[in-house]
C-alpha cells in the first residue's frame, strides 16, 4: 500500500473531497490541543497534523506536528512567515521540519487530555525551549536548579 | 490561621487587579467629582468578577485547565492570537503603569523623584517572580495590601454622613457641572477595572500553581473579590467626603491619600502609602505573571513558578521581557495614571474574548463532570456578559468623546 | 473550527482589526490636541472649563497645605501634591493662552480672566516654595491669596 505523507491543516477538506466527516471531525478535535508527557507535564500544542493518505483515499493521522515551524504556516500572513523564520533560525538546518511526534506515542486521548507515553527527556527536542534554557535561564543565578 | 491564608489568592488577585494604580486614582476621581453616584459600577464589576472568577477557578481546580488554555482550544489558533496580542499590549501598558505607581508611592514617602526608583522596582519584581514561592508572594501582597482598609475606617473617623452617601449611591444622578458622557466614561472605567482579563488569567493559573481544591478556590473568590470591591468603594467614598468639598478632580496618586491624612494624620498617610505600594506592586507581579501564563498556555509550553526555571524556560523569559519592556516604557516619563486609564478602557474590548470561552467551558460536562453551571449561574453569567459586551462597545467612543474623562 | 474557509476570512479580519486599532490609537492621541475655538460660545465654554480645572487644582493644593500646617501630612507628601498642583496649574494656563479669542468680545473676556489666572498660578508657586522651605508664615499668606484668587475666578466658572 503506497502512502503519501502530507502536511495538512484545516485546508485538508477542501483539497480532497473524498475525505469524510469523521476524519475532519478527528482533525478538528486534535488541532490546538495541549500535549502532555507521560508525567503530565505540558510539552507543546498540536499546531498541525500529519496525515497519511492510502490508496483508497481514506487518510489516517500519522503524526502530531508542533512548534514554530508547524504553527507559522498555519497562522499565515506576515506574522506566520515571521514566526516560521524564527523557527528556522533556531533549528539552523537547511531543510527545517517541524517537531514531529509519531501518533503511536499517544497513550491517552480523552476530550480533556492528550497524553503521550514518552517522558520529556525522550520526547523530540523543542528548539525554542532549548535555546531559552541554555542561552538565558541557566546563565542567571538560580537558573540551573 | 490556615483558613485565612487560603483566601489570599483571591485577596491578592483582587488587590493587584481591582485596586491597581489606575483604579486607585479612578476611585479617587469618581469620588471627588461624582460623589458616591458611581458606586453601582464597582458593585456590578465585583459581581462580574466573583461569578466569572469562580467559573475560571472551578475549571482550573476541577479540570486542571487555565483560562488561556481554554481560549486557544475553543477559539482556535488565529482568534486566540488576536486576544493574545491585544492582551499582551494591555498587560505591557499595565506593567509599565504599575511599576510607575510603586515608584510614585515611594516618592510620596521619600520626596525622591519616582524615576530613580523605577529600575529598582522592575528588578525587584523580576526577583520575586524568578525566585519567590507563589504562596509567599500571595500571602505577602494580600496581607500587606489590607492596610488599605484604613480608608474604610477613615470614613468612620471622619463621621461621614452615611445616610447621604448611601442615598446618593443608591439613587445615582450626575452632579451639576458634569456631563452624562463623562459619567458613563467613568462608569465603564470602573467596571472595566474590575474585569481586566489579566485578573482571570492570574486567578485561574494561580489556583493551579497552588493546587487549590474547589472549596478553597471558592472561598478565595467569594472573599477576595468582594474585598477588592469594598476597598475600591471606600476610597471613592472617602474622596467624596474629603476631596469633593474642595472640588478636587483627583488625577494624581497623592490626592487619593489625603482622606487618610484627614482622618488619622501621618499614621493614616503611612498606612495608605504602604497599601499603595502593596497594591501597585501586586498588580505589577500579577500583570507580568499573567503575561507569562497567557503566552505559555497559548503555545502549550510548560509554565508556572512551581516548576524549576530550567523546566519552564520560555515562561520565565517572557516574564523577563515584559518586565524589561515595561520598565523601559515608564522610564520615558509617560504618565502612569493616564496609561492605565486608557488601557483599562481598551481592555474592555478584549474582555468578551476572554470571558465568553469561560462561560462556554463552565457548562461543558466533559471538562467539569457534574460541576457544571446551574441555571442561576448561567443566567447571571449571561447577563453579566451582556453588560461586558455593552461596556466593550461603549468604551472607545466614550474615551474619544470625553477625551479620556476631561 | 479551523477549516479552510476560515483561513482567508481570518486573515482579512485580522488586517481589518489592525487597521481599526491603528486608527483608534491615532484618534486617541489626537483627542488631546488643542483645536481652534471658532465661536464666541465655544470660547466662553473654554473659559468656564479652564476656571473649573484651575479651581480643582487650587483646591488640591489648599487641602494639602492645610493638612501640612495642621501637622497631619508629611512634608514630602505635601510637596508632591502642591508641586503637581503647580505644574497642572501652569499647563492649564498655557493651554488657555494658546486659544485664540475669535472676536473682540471674547478678547475682552480673555483679558478679564487672565488676571486671576496669572495670580493663582503665581500663588501656587509661592505655596510650593513655602512648603519646601517649611515656611509656615509664607504658606498662610499664600493660602490667603489663593482664597482671594478663587473668589475672583468663581465668576468665570459659569459660561454666561
Amino acid at each position: 500500500m503506497t502512502s503519501d505523507r502530507e502536511r495538512t491543516g484545516g485546508r485538508a477538506g477542501r483539497r480532497n473531497p473524498t475525505w469524510d466527516l469523521a476524519t475532519l471531525d478527528a482533525l478538528r478535535t486534535l488541532i490546538d490541543r495541549q500535549i502532555v508527557d507521560a508525567d503530565g507535564m505540558s510539552l507543546a500544542r498540536v499546531d498541525d497534523v500529519e496525515l497519511e493518505l492510502h490508496e483508497d483515499g481514506a487518510p489516517t493521522i500519522s503524526a502530531l506536528l508542533c512548534g514554530t515551524l508547524a504553527l507559522g504556516p498555519r497562522l499565515g500572513g506576515r506574522l506566520g512567515v515571521w514566526w516560521s523564520a524564527v523557527g528556522r533560525r533556531l533549528r539552523g538546518q537547511d531543510d527545517p521540519r517541524p517537531v514531529r511526534i509519531d501518533f503511536d506515542h499517544v497513550a491517552t486521548l480523552k476530550p480533556t487530555e492528550l497524553r503521550l507515553d514518552l517522558t520529556e527527556p525522550d520526547a523530540p527536542p523543542f528548539a525554542l525551549r532549548i535555546w531559552t534554557r541554555e542561552k538565558i535561564v541557566t546563565r542567571l543565578p538560580g537558573g540551573t536548579r | 490561621m490556615k483558613r485565612i491564608l487560603t483566601v489570599m489568592l483571591g485577596v491578592m488577585t483582587a488587590i493587584g487587579g481591582f485596586v491597581d494604580i489606575g483604579n486607585l486614582v479612578t476611585s479617587g476621581v469618581t469620588g471627588s467629582r461624582f460623589g458616591t453616584s458611581l458606586t453601582w459600577a464597582v458593585a456590578l464589576g465585583t459581581v462580574a468578577m466573583v461569578v466569572y472568577g469562580e467559573m475560571a477557578g472551578r475549571i482550573a481546580a476541577v479540570a486542571r485547565h487555565s483560562v488561556f488554555h481554554i481560549v486557544r482550544e475553543r477559539l482556535g489558533a488565529r482568534l486566540a492570537l488576536v486576544n493574545l496580542v491585544g492582551s499582551f499590549a494591555l498587560n505591557l501598558l499595565t506593567v509599565a503603569a504599575e511599576i510607575g505607581g510603586v515608584a510614585l508611592a515611594i516618592q510620596l514617602a521619600s520626596g525622591v523623584s519616582y524615576l530613580l526608583f523605577v529600575p529598582v522596582v522592575g528588578l525587584l519584581a523580576w526577583i520575586v517572580i524568578w525566585r519567590a514561592p507563589f504562596k509567599l508572594m500571595d500571602n505577602a501582597v494580600g496581607l500587606i495590601g489590607l492596610t488599605l482598609l484604613v480608608f474604610v475606617s477613615a470614613l468612620f473617623a471622619l463621621h461621614a454622613h452615611w445616610g447621604d452617601l448611601a442615598h446618593a449611591a443608591v439613587h445615582p444622578t450626575v452632579p451639576p457641572g458634569e456631563t452624562h458622557l463623562t459619567w458613563w466614561f467613568y462608569a465603564v472605567s470602573l467596571y472595566g477595572a474590575c474585569v481586566v482579563p489579566y485578573q482571570a488569567y492570574f486567578f485561574s493559573s494561580g489556583a493551579m500553581e497552588e493546587g487549590d481544591d474547589l472549596s478553597s478556590m471558592r472561598t478565595s473568590a467569594f472573599v477576595g473579590f468582594p474585598l477588592g470591591g469594598v476597598l475600591s468603594v471606600a476610597i471613592m467614598w472617602a474622596a467624596a467626603v474629603v476631596l469633593q468639598p474642595y472640588q478636587i478632580s483627583g488625577t494624581n496618586l497623592g490626592e487619593v491619600g489625603l482622606p487618610a491624612a484627614a482622618a488619622y494624620g501621618k499614621i493614616g498617610i503611612a498606612l495608605a502609602i504602604i497599601g499603595f505600594v502593596a497594591a501597585t506592586f501586586g498588580a505589577c507581579l500579577e500583570a507580568a505573571l499573567s503575561t507569562g501564563y497567557m503566552i505559555a498556555q497559548y503555545f502549550g509550553w510548560p509554565w508556572g513558578k512551581r516548576m524549576r526555571p530550567s523546566q519552564a524556560p520560555e515562561f520565565h523569559v517572557v516574564n523577563m521581557i515584559v518586565l524589561l519592556a515595561g520598565t523601559a516604557l515608564v522610564l520615558t516619563a509617560i504618565d502612569p495614571v493616564q496609561l492605565t486609564l486608557v488601557s483599562v478602557v481598551l481592555s474592555a474590548v478584549a474582555v468578551p474574548l476572554t470571558y465568553f470561552p469561560i462561560l462556554v467551558v463552565a457548562n461543558d460536562r466533559e471538562y467539569l463532570g457534574d460541576k457544571v453551571n446551574g441555571p442561576v449561574r448561567n443566567l447571571l453569567g449571561g447577563l453579566l456578559l451582556i453588560a461586558i459586551v455593552a461596556a466593550a462597545a461603549a468604551a472607545i467612543p466614550l474615551l474619544l468623546l470625553t477625551k479620556a474623562g476631561q | 473550527m479551523d477549516g479552510g474557509g476560515s483561513c482567508l476570512r481570518g486573515k482579512a479580519a485580522e488586517r481589518f482589526e489592525l487597521r481599526v486599532l491603528a486608527a483608534l490609537v491615532i484618534a486617541v492621541l489626537c483627542a488631546g490636541c488643542a483645536g481652534t475655538t471658532t465661536t464666541d460660545n465655544d470660547y466662553r465654554l473654554k473659559v468656564a472649563h479652564t476656571a473649573s480645572s484651575l479651581t480643582a487644582v487650587v483646591g488640591s493644593a489648599q487641602l494639602a497645605a492645610r493638612q501640612f500646617l495642621d501637622g497631619r501630612l508629611p512634608q514630602a507628601y505635601a510637596d508632591y501634591v502642591i508641586s503637581r498642583a503647580e505644574q497642572d496649574g501652569s499647563s492649564i494656563q498655557t493651554a488657555f493662552d494658546t486659544r485664540q479669542p475669535p472676536d473682540a468680545a471674547a478678547d475682552d473676556l480673555r483679558n478679564r480672566v487672565d488676571q486671576p489666572l496669572q495670580q493663582l498660578t503665581g500663588d501656587l508657586t509661592d505655596l510650593r516654595v513655602a512648603v519646601r522651605t517649611d515656611d509656615h508664615a509664607a504658606m498662610d499668606s499664600a493660602l490667603a491669596d489663593l482664597a482671594k484668587g478663587l473668589k475672583a475666578l468663581s465668576t468665570f466658572r459659569e459660561a454666561s
